[in-house]
């Protein structure tokens, strides 16, 4: 969190090489979207690192300046975007992006009925959903059309992707939705998942320093909304690996004398509280 | 020895994975714990100052944790941003800014967790934090500051 944040501050002189770059970009970015720091400060450095990206990655390919999907599969390289401030958009639905975005949000009105109607207007207008269907996205008109904004993403037309920005650029501001966008950067990953941008990033690693381990929580499983399965189901969150959610294990008693230096180690994660867990899970998540 | 940095590289990735619908559902959680205070009315107001204590709800526990309850009410500064008026806190500068104070019951221990902002009232500029002032003044007497 503030540490994480305070991060690009004493990288910034050292700022060379990729990976520091990439943790400074996170730090950066995480204290812009905590309103940490006001928008010049964020663009004072952002011009920085803006430079530095351009010097030491490939120049974007032709035709995808938004960092829509990576150029092949050893395709790990950072880009300058503009990035919208939907939360998640690329590994979420449209809908679902827009809907949880506080900026969305606070212009729509969004914990009314009237505000998630403007929204699928909104999307309607940009073409998204059928008209007949705008009344309220998660009601039965699904089963006979799941529109676009309702798919994940990663399942969306390649043509509605790239025409996003102009249609939202077209039509937002009829709702007072200005400054949709702002100067940040994304990070490929190959073919392993869709790029991923500077605040999704900070944005999930935010919520492993949070609730890795220390509490239950259900996360949604892709595919079953739309009747992908008999409900929405979800799973209760598990961290695995070495720094995983503690289970009700007896192991360390099974260890023989001669391997104390192994049960104590045992014991002493076995102790350690939920943030001490729940960093070393987000320092994992980093690891280059 | 290549594989297994490889092995460490995807381990990565995939926890990162992870960790994206780990962020959607705190995401979740934020908006219906959001939506449901402003939909109540839940948002005292005492001289300016916004107060929303959390007390009962599906998502109780998650807001126990710090950066969870932060996250909500930058949520909440957000939303409330362009509905509400701003107030002048600081002695010294004349600007506007939207105080807010968030105070989340632990079941388990019988204690409220309390968070304070004091953000601008306009986006993309920030105000300073005055908020342990504030708290004394608002009749948290007994209070610990954990750090």
């Amino acid at each position: 969190m503030t540490s994480f944040g305070k991060l690009h501050v004493s990288l910034a002189p050292f700022s060379v090489n990729p990976p520091i770059i990439r943790l400074a970009i996170l730090g950066l970015t995480n204290q812009y979207i905590q309103c940490r720091i006001s928008r010049s400060e964020y663009e004072k450095y952002h011009s920085v690192y803006h430079d530095e990206v351009s010097r030491l990655n490939p120049p974007p390919p032709v035709g995808d300046t938004y960092g829509l999907a990576a150029t092949s599969a050893d395709d790990m390289s950072l880009r300058t975007t503009d990035e919208l401030r939907f939360e998640l958009f690329r590994h979420w639905t449209l809908y679902d992006a827009m809907f949880h975005s506080s900026y969305v949000a606070g212009k729509m009105g969004i914990w009314k009925e009237q505000g998630r109607k403007r929204l699928t207007g909104l999307l309607a207008k940009m073409g998204y959903v059928h008209d007949a269907c705008a009344a309220h996205p998660s009601d039965i008109c699904h089963s006979f059309s799941i529109p676009q904004t309702q798919q994940l993403y990663a399942h969306m037309d390649m043509d509605l992707k790239r025409q996003l920005r102009d249609k939202l650029d077209a039509i937002a501001p009829e709702y007072g939705m200005i400054e949709l966008t702002y100067p940040s950067f994304v990070r490929c990953y190959g073919y392993h998942m869709q790029p991923l941008s500077a605040a999704d990033a900070v944005d999930a690693l935010n919520a492993l320093l949070d609730v890795a381990t220390g509490v239950r929580i259900e996360v949604e499983l892709d595919g079953t909304r739309n009747g992908g399965e008999w409900f929405g189901g979800g799973r209760v969150w598990h961290a695995a690996g070495r720094w995983g959610t503690p289970e009700a294990k007896a192991t360390a008693t099974m260890h023989d004398s001669n391997q104390d230096e192994h049960v104590e180690e045992a014991r002493v994660e076995e102790c350690a509280s939920w943030p001490v867990r729940n960093f070393w899970n987000a320092f994992d998540a980093l690891e280059e | 020895m290549e594989s297994s940095l490889a092995d460490i590289w995807t381990c990565s990735i995939a926890r990162l994975r992870e960790a994206i619908d780990l962020a959607k559902s705190v995401h979740q959680a934020i908006i219906r714990t959001g939506s449901s205070i402003i939909d109540k009315n839940d948002l005292r107001t005492i001289k300016g100052h916004r107060i929303v204590q959390l007390k009962q709800g599906p998502d109780l526990t998650l807001f126990t944790h710090p950066g969870i309850l932060f996250r909500l009410g930058l949520w909440l500064t957000e939303v409330l941003r362009d509905r509400v008026k701003g107030v002048i806190v600081s002695k010294r500068s004349k600007k506007k800014s939207l105080p807010l104070i968030l105070a989340c019951l632990d079941e388990q221990d019988r204690t409220y967790l309390v968070i304070g902002l004091n953000e601008s009232i306009d986006f993309g500029d920030v105000r300073k934090k005055y908020v342990l002032h504030a708290f004394r003044n608002y009749g948290f007497e007994r209070l610990t500051v954990s750090q």
